[in-house]
């Protein structure tokens, strides 16, 4: 028999209450003031033999009754056969998840997981359900709850073997967090077929290396279940690595003519003895590399090795000259450290872009009067872009190559009406064409160019100057200019511009249109994008097809404005570069298994990504992104026309994620603090003392031997009140014979 | 001398129970719920008028003493010149020193003062009796002093008879005892050195300490040739000790806790408190102190019968004295 609530046993000291009651038979009344005590002396309270003996009886009741309290309110219960542990007997249900992500493939450590999954499958008990889970940057099923139910139960573990065997450490990111939250979820989330499996124990069993790179950010949000436990199964390697990370590209911003380089940062683990690393570049490509390993000495001199100390614990930024020329496919290559995984960095040489904006306008190149002018010297070079302005005269064919279309064309008079035709399509393909309205009057051009029937401006009433104003600042127009410290316009005088009523371009509601998809949204393709202090549209944009014709209701050059001298006209014009430009593959920005985006598919030709592996995927034209990155290395993506061989290619590089490379042991506290409950932690000798207690709160529920307890108490208090009661009477009766 | 038939016959008819004279006295329930303490000297006062129907003011101070024979050089205004025509022989007459009294009281105002079993405490009753007797002398244009104690001194007034003397020692008299022990030796050793012109003495308290001590401190009172007179003021409870059951029995000056069965206890009490009462009286009379006992339930106006009364023993005492001189 054990006491649920011990303390309550102290109670048992109130026995001494009656005992002394009994020996004090004479206790004083009440105190008295008095003014001198000199003359008194202290009499001790007087005992009478009698009193000792006679009520012996009465003592032993009223121990007897506070005694039965005392136990009755310690709530005794008999641990009965029911109470036998469970933890030893109960089945479980075991989730094992098995990290495969690139950390794992340091030496070692992947045979060592694996050896850990077979003990977890060996220690297994009959009944025990075990299912197989793996995971890196998403989460695998190798063999999941649902299946294992239709297997028998003999099975199990060969199926299991035979499933493990088929894993391989890929060479994803560790989303630890992600994994967890839906192992657990499907550890739950199993049906329970009867009541018995129900009240099984639920664990997750982890086995990884459980680095510090490992995503932990969605646990903090997650309430882990309070019945399912974690195990952890720790493979700790040695940590002795140091990883790669190619950052932003400072070139973006670089003078034309500067020395191209880059910005890697190295970082070494907390642990690492190593602090000395070399950085060099090498050829991807193996057959290359060996047809050059004679020339080794007079690489090194145009390739020479990066030395970089990095200290353990620590990081740091290094910029490294581009790789030279001669190397067919450059990656930069680590040494100095103990794990190859993570040593190798795949940089895509970014070519460099050149684009042709096509002017077509009265004026000469250096004419400082005009726009012309002032466009080209807009445009400026950097070491990975070059514009050149074309002009074209008004009545010359413009034509340029189908996969070559000029980035921007700029208008700034009538053209001929083959011209106009082709500046339509040129639009309607995706193209940017801005027409500047130099003269007030009809404009056939214009008119062509929106698809309206007539275009027609008048001279703006200026006085002295006109002010732009209402700008739309989150147009991509002026969206670079949007900061307060930008956005002033008041400086800008504009001495003329042409009235033109931005309504002219919309096509009214019934009136022919050569192109069908304008009628469904012709009412929102219209947009002033800013406007003059009267009140007139001073930019209006129209989108045609999949492109824009942008126009202006003033010219930039000094005869109508003060734009082209102004600060803002370089932001203006870079943007309407780009306004119709597409999503471009960003070199060197990927990490495995992240989802590369594509430029927009030609449904002419056929699109396919070669892997570094030299697989082809072919691309259907409706994707927006590339999926299947899922190794480091150099990917290319290309169009095929069927007839022509390919007709254009692009190559990215996909790095491993650079979290892989920190591959120091997370503490189990950070686990710990994000509210996982991790199992044979001292916090789960405080769980099994309360899963204890509740069960011993069951049995005494069940039992109930308190209510005997007071019973018996109660009966004891009323033979003592009797026994009491006779005893006075019988004592008064004797006075009255006396 | 007919005065003093007069105060002896009216002290014992009071103090004769058969004898109901109290009609004239004032009960001290009574006298106690007078706020003010001038009132209340003034009422004992009255009523101890009463008492004697005839008022003491022309008292024994002004008394002739005895003759002497004149020796050159005595002041020739003293010579009884009828005296001299019946006998032929130079006589002096010689009186009782005329110059007034210096009396000075001395109030216990200790914790154990602070008991009192019915309304009042020994206290209050001690004070009252003071001021009775400083307003009595007072009125006889007499000096009168006070000193407070309880283990030492608290306060001195210096006999005086001046205007707003009277109003002081009401004023002190009037004023809360903060209340200590009881230590009778210390006082009476301040008060030996700091009185040193003789002149009376009265010492009111209820005398709960030591027998020896105080005999002893009385000797150096006596010896600086002060009369004494000691007033012990008691609670009726202090004297018959009427308590029945066990209770835990509190000193009110230490506090301390004594479990006393009371029924027990009272018989040795009485044997302890009469031992202790006449080892004080014994002490007094070899000291040649008046001492008198009362209760808090006994009239006021006894305390001026006893004072006069010793006053006039003392003068008597010393007439005898002045007599045995002369004869040897």
């Amino acid at each position: 028999m054990s006491p649920l609530t011990p303390l309550y046993l102290l109670g048992l000291l109130a026995v001494s209450a009656p005992l002394i009651f009994h020996l004090i038979r004479r206790s004083p009344k009440g105190e008295v003031w008095f003014s001198s005590l000199m003359f008194l002396s202290p009499s001790p309270p007087r005992l009478t033999r009698r009193s000792r003996l006679d009520n012996l009886l009465l003592l032993l009741l009223r121990a007897a009754a506070l005694c039965l309290l005392a136990f009755a309110f310690a709530r005794p219960f008999i641990r009965t056969a029911a109470a036998v542990d469970r933890e030893s007997s109960a089945q479980r249900r075991i989730a094992v998840l098995l990290d495969t992500s690139a950390s794992m493939r340091r030496s070692g450590i992947w045979q060592r997981a694996l050896d850990e999954v077979s003990a977890v499958i060996d220690s297994a008990r009959p009944g025990d359900e075990i299912a197989l889970f793996a995971f890196d940057s998403s989460l695998r099923t190798v063999l999941g709850f649902k299946e294992l139910v239709q297997l028998p139960p003999e099975q199990h573990a060969a199926v299991i073997r035979q499933r493990l065997a088929s894993q391989s450490p890929t060479w994803g990111a560790t989303n630890l967090d992600n994994a967890l939250i839906d192992v657990v979820s499907s550890v739950n989330d199993t049906v329970d077929s009867s009541e018995e499996s129900a009240h099984r124990l639920r664990r997750v069993v982890l086995i990884s290396d459980l680095q510090v790179g490992s995503r932990l950010d969605e646990l903090g949000a997650y309430e882990w279940p309070r019945d399912v436990d974690l195990e952890l199964k720790t493979i700790v390697g040695d940590e002795a690595n140091a990883g790669l990370q190619l950052l932003a590209d400072p070139q973006e911003f670089a003078e034309a003519d500067a020395e191209p380089e880059m910005r890697i940062r190295v970082g070494n683990d907390p642990g690492s003895p190593n602090e000395r690393f070399l950085l060099r570049w090498v050829d991807a490509d193996e057959d290359a590399r060996e047809s050059r390993q004679q020339s080794a000495n007079g690489d090194a001199e145009l390739n020479p090795p990066v030395e970089v100390y990095v200290p353990p614990g620590e990081s740091r930024v290094i910029r490294v000259p581009y790789p030279p020329e001669f190397l067919a496919s450059p990656t930069l290559q680590l040494t100095g450290d103990r794990h190859d995984f993570d040593n190798t960095l795949y940089v895509a040489a970014k070519e460099k872009e050149e684009f042709e904006v096509y002017y077509l306008g009265p004026d000469a190149a250096e004419d400082i009067t005009g726009l012309q002018y002032f466009l080209a010297s807009a445009f400026y070079d950097t070491p990975r872009r070059s514009v050149q302005v074309v002009a074209k005269s008004l009545n010359e064919e413009l034509d340029w190559p189908a996969e070559n279309p000029p980035r921007l064309v700029v208008v700034s008079a009538e053209t001929t009406p083959a011209n106009q035709e082709k500046l339509r399509q040129y639009a309607n393909a995706g193209g940017t064409v801005v027409f500047v309205l130099t003269k007030a009057g009809e404009s056939a051009t214009l008119a062509k160019l929106a698809g309206v029937p007539k275009a027609e401006s008048f001279p703006g009433a200026v006085g002295d100057y006109a002010l732009m104003t209402n700008i739309t600042f989150d147009h991509p127009l002026f969206m670079a200019l949007a900061s307060p410290q930008f956005n002033d316009f008041t400086k800008i005088h504009f001495w003329q511009y042409r009235e033109f009523d931005a309504e002219q371009l919309q096509l009214a509601a019934g009136e022919p249109s050569d192109n069908a998809t304008d009628d469904s949204a012709a009412a929102d393709t219209v947009r002033v994008v800013s406007k003059f202090d009267t009140g007139d549209p001073a930019i209006i944009e129209k989108r045609i097809g999949d492109g824009y014709l942008i126009v202006f209701t003033a010219g930039w050059h000094p005869a109508d404005s003060q734009l082209a001298r102004s600060t803002k006209f370089v932001p203006i014009v870079a943007a309407m570069l780009d306004r119709g430009g597409s999503a471009e593959i960003d070199s060197a920005t990927y990490v495995v298994s992240q989802r590369v985006p594509l430029p927009v598919a030609d449904e002419d030709l056929d699109w396919s990504v070669v892997t570094p592996a030299g697989d082809e995927l072919a691309i259907a034209s409706e994707e927006s992104h590339f999926a299947q990155a899922d190794a480091p290395g150099m990917y290319k993506f290309q169009a095929t026309n069927p007839t022509q061989g390919v007709a254009a290619q692009r190559i990215f590089a996909v790095n491993l994620d650079p979290a892989e490379s920190r591959t120091a042991v997370l503490p189990v506290e950070t686990l710990e603090q994000l509210r996982v409950r991790v199992a044979n932690r001292e916090v789960d000798d405080g769980d099994l003392e309360r899963r204890r207690q509740m069960r011993d709160v069951e049995l005494e529920s069940e039992q109930k031997i308190w209510r005997w307890l007071v019973l018996a108490a109660v009966i004891v208090l009323v033979a003592e009140t009797w026994l009491a009661g006779r005893k006075s009477t019988t004592v008064s009766a004797a006075d009255e014979e006396n | 001398m007919a005065t003093v038939s007069r105060f002896r016959n009216s002290q014992a008819a009071s103090r004769d129970p058969s004898v109901d004279s109290r009609g004239a006295m004032i009960d001290p329930h009574t006298l106690m719920r007078i706020k003010s303490l001038q009132l209340r000297a003034r009422k004992v006062m009255e009523g101890f008028f009463a008492g004697i129907h005839r008022s003491p003011y022309h008292g024994f101070s002004v008394e002739f003493s005895e003759y002497r024979e004149y020796s050159p050089g005595d002041d020739l205004r003293y010579l009884d010149w009828k005296l001299f025509a019946r006998t032929d022989r130079y006589y002096v007459k010689q009186f009782e020193d005329e110059t007034n009294l210096r009396c000075t009281v001395l109030l216990d105002t200790s914790k154990s003062m602070s008991y009192g079993s019915g309304d009042f405490s020994k206290h209050e009753y001690a004070r009252t009796a003071a001021a009775t007797i400083a307003y009595f002398l007072t009125m006889q244009r007499d000096a009168v002093g006070l000193v407070t104690f309880e283990d030492k001194v608290v306060e001195y007034l210096p006999p005086r008879n001046r205007p707003g003397h009277m109003r002081r020692i009401m004023a002190e008299l009037s004023r809360e005892p903060a209340g200590k022990a009881t230590d009778l030796a210390g006082p009476l050793e301040e008060v030996a050195a700091t009185v040193r012109k003789r002149g009376l003495i009265v010492i009111i308290s209820d005398l709960l300490a030591s027998p020896e001590l105080l005999s002893t401190r009385l000797g150096y009172l006596r010896s600086c040739g002060h009369d004494v007179v000691v007033f012990r003021v008691l609670d009726p409870r202090e004297v018959k000790f009427d308590f029945e059951n066990a209770a835990i029995f509190r000193d009110v000056e230490s506090g301390k806790e004594l479990y006393v069965d009371a029924e027990v206890a009272k018989a040795n009490y009485h044997r302890r408190f009469e031992k202790h009462a006449q080892e004080l009286e014994s002490a007094c009379q070899d000291l040649g102190v008046d001492f008198h006992s009362m209760t808090t339930d006994e009239p006021l106006e006894f305390v001026l019968f006893e004072l006069l009364r010793a006053r006039m023993r003392r003068g008597r005492d010393q007439g005898r004295r002045n007599a045995r001189q002369r004869t040897a």
